[in-house]
C-alpha cells in the first residue's frame, strides 16, 4: 500500500528523532549517568510476575548500556518516590482500576495475573517523560513475544 | 404558504446559504470529533480540546432549530409566532460560548497549579511504532481548518441577516480554531519537554473566548428582557434601531418611543398618540431600503383618559 508507506515516511521525516523530550530530563540523565533507579513491587505477584519484571529491567539496562539501582518494596511508597522523581521506573503488579492512573504513566501490561481481580505485571514511569517512557514502551512491546513463550 | 415565503424577501437567500453552511459546520464539528476522539491519548490538553469541539455543536444546532420554528407561522397558543426562539437559541449558543472559555481557563490553570506533565506516549502504526503526539499535531491541524473558514464565512452573512446565533456560532468557530492552535503548541511544547505550554497559551486564549462569551451573554439577556435593541456582538445600542427611534420621535413629537428587539426584528410602539390610520414600515425605515425589513411591527397606545 503506498499511502501506508507516505504516512510512515512522512511520520519518520517529522519525527527526526528530535521529538519528543523528556520534561525532566529522564533519558539523558540515565545515558549520561549510565544507571537508572527502579522499584519493584515486591507485593501481589508470584513467580512470573517477579521473572517478567526482572527480564523487562533488563531489557531496559541493554538498550540504555546504563546499570539498574534496584529497590524492592510496597507498591506505595516505590510510586510515591517515581512521583516524586526519587525513582526513574517501577514494575510489578498494579490492579488495572488503579488509583494511580493520573498520578503517573501506567505502561502496557507485561503479563497478567490470575487472581479474584485482575491483576497486571506494568512498567511505570513518571509522567511527563515523554522519550523515557516511548523507549520503556519499545523494550516492553520487543520483550512480548519472549514473555509469552 | 410555505416555510421559507414567512421570511421576509430580501434575507431568503442568505438564509439558505446560512442554513447550508451550518450543515457542512455539523458536518465538519462531527469529523473533527471523531478524529480527536481517536488520538486523545492520556493528554488533557486533548480532552478539553475534545470537549470544546463538541460544545461546537450547540450553536449551529440551535440556529437550524430556531430558523425552523421563525418559519412556522402564529398559531392560537403563539398569536404572536416563533420570533423570539431566536432570541433563546442566542441566550443557548452565549452560555455554550461562555462554558468554552471557563472550561479552558479551568483546565489551564489546574494544570499550572497542580503541575500535571502530560504524558504521551506511542501508537503502533502500519507495523511501526510512533510517537502519538505527531498524530495529535495532525489532528490539531485538521480540527483548525474547518472552523477557521467556516467562522469566516458566516460572519458577513451574520451581518446581512442581523442573526446573533450565526454571529456567536463564529466567534465559536474563532474559539475552536485558537483553542486548536493553542493545543498545538501545546503538544509541540510537550514534545519539546515544556509541560506548562500548552496551559499558558490555553489561559491567555480563553480570556478572550470569556470575553465574548460574557458579551453575548450581556446581550441576550438584554434581548430577552425588552431591552433596547443591540448592535450585532456589542452591548451599544443598534445605530439602525437609533436613528429609526429618532425618526418616529419627529413624526410623533411628543409620543414615548419604544423600541424591542425579537430575534432579527425590531418592534416599536408609539405611546400617548392616536393611532395612525395606515401605515408603511418600509418608508419609516431610515436606512438602507435593503435592511427595512428588520421593522417588523409599529404599534400605538393612545393616550389615558384618566
Amino acid at each position: 500500500m503506498k499511502w501506508h508507506r507516505c504516512i510512515v515516511a512522512a511520520l519518520a521525516l517529522g519525527g527526526c528523532d528530535s521529538l519528543p523530550r523528556d520534561a525532566e530530563g529522564t533519558l539523558d540523565r540515565v545515558e549520561a549517568g549510565r544507571q537508572f533507579r527502579v522499584g519493584l513491587i515486591a507485593d501481589g505477584g508470584d513467580g512470573r510476575a517477579l521473572a517478567a519484571s526482572r527480564a523487562f529491567v533488563h531489557r531496559v539496562s541493554q538498550a540504555t548500556q546504563a546499570r539498574p539501582d534496584l529497590r524492592t518494596g510496597a507498591s506505595e511508597p516505590l510510586l510515591l518516590d517515581l512521583e516524586n522523581g526519587r525513582l526513574d521506573l517501577v514494575v510489578g503488579v498494579l490492579a488495572e482500576q488503579s488509583p494511580w492512573t493520573t498520578e503517573v504513566a501506567i505502561l502496557q501490561p507485561l503479563a497478567e495475573v490470575r487472581a479474584p481481580e485482575r491483576l497486571l505485571v506494568t512498567p511505570i514511569a513518571r509522567n511527563g517523560e515523554n522519550r523515557w517512557i516511548m523507549l520503556l514502551e519499545r523494550e516492553a512491546e520487543a520483550l512480548a513475544p519472549e514473555l509469552e513463550r | 404558504m410555505s416555510r421559507a415565503s414567512r421570511l421576509p424577501p430580501e434575507i431568503r437567500a442568505d438564509m439558505k446559504r446560512a442554513v447550508r453552511l451550518e450543515y457542512w459546520n455539523l458536518g465538519f464539528t462531527a469529523s473533527i470529533v471523531l478524529v480527536m476522539g481517536l488520538v486523545l491519548g492520556n493528554s488533557q490538553t486533548m480532552k478539553t480540546a475534545w470537549i470544546e469541539d463538541t460544545l461546537g455543536f450547540i450553536p449551529p444546532i440551535v440556529f437550524l432549530i430556531a430558523v425552523r420554528f421563525e418559519t412556522r407561522g402564529a398559531t392560537r397558543n403563539y398569536p404572536f409566532g416563533f420570533h423570539r426562539v431566536h432570541s433563546l437559541a442566542f441566550l443557548i449558543a452565549a452560555v455554550a460560548l461562555a462554558s468554552v472559555g471557563l472550561l479552558l481557563l479551568w483546565d489551564a490553570a489546574h494544570t499550572l497549579i497542580a503541575r500535571e506533565h502530560a504524558t504521551v506516549g506511542t501508537i503502533r502504526l502500519f507495523g511501526h511504532s510512533f510517537w502519538l503526539g505527531w498524530l495529535m499535531i495532525a489532528a490539531q491541524l485538521y480540527s483548525i481548518l474547518p472552523p477557521f473558514i467556516i467562522g469566516w464565512r458566516e460572519l458577513p452573512l451574520a451581518r446581512r441577516l442581523q442573526d446573533e446565533v450565526l454571529f456567536t456560532d463564529a466567534k465559536m468557530n474563532k474559539a475552536n480554531w485558537q483553542t486548536g492552535a493553542a493545543g498545538l503548541a501545546g503538544i509541540i511544547g510537550l514534545g519539546l519537554g515544556f509541560w506548562w505550554a500548552d496551559s499558558v497559551a490555553a489561559a491567555l486564549i480563553s480570556i478572550g473566548i470569556i470575553s465574548d462569551g460574557w458579551k453575548a451573554l450581556r446581550i441576550a439577556t438584554a434581548e430577552l428582557v425588552d431591552g433596547v435593541p443591540r448592535a450585532l456582538g456589542s452591548t451599544a445600542p443598534d445605530p439602525e434601531a437609533r436613528k429609526l427611534a429618532a425618526k418616529l420621535r419627529k413624526q410623533y413629537p411628543g409620543a414615548q418611543i419604544r423600541l424591542r428587539e425579537t430575534g432579527r426584528y425590531i418592534h416599536a410602539e408609539v405611546c400617548g398618540v392616536a393611532p395612525d390610520d395606515t401605515q408603511d414600515l418600509k418608508a419609516l425605515w431610515p436606512g438602507d431600503p435593503e435592511r427595512c425589513w428588520r421593522l417588523a411591527q409599529l404599534s400605538f397606545v393612545p393616550p389615558d383618559r384618566g
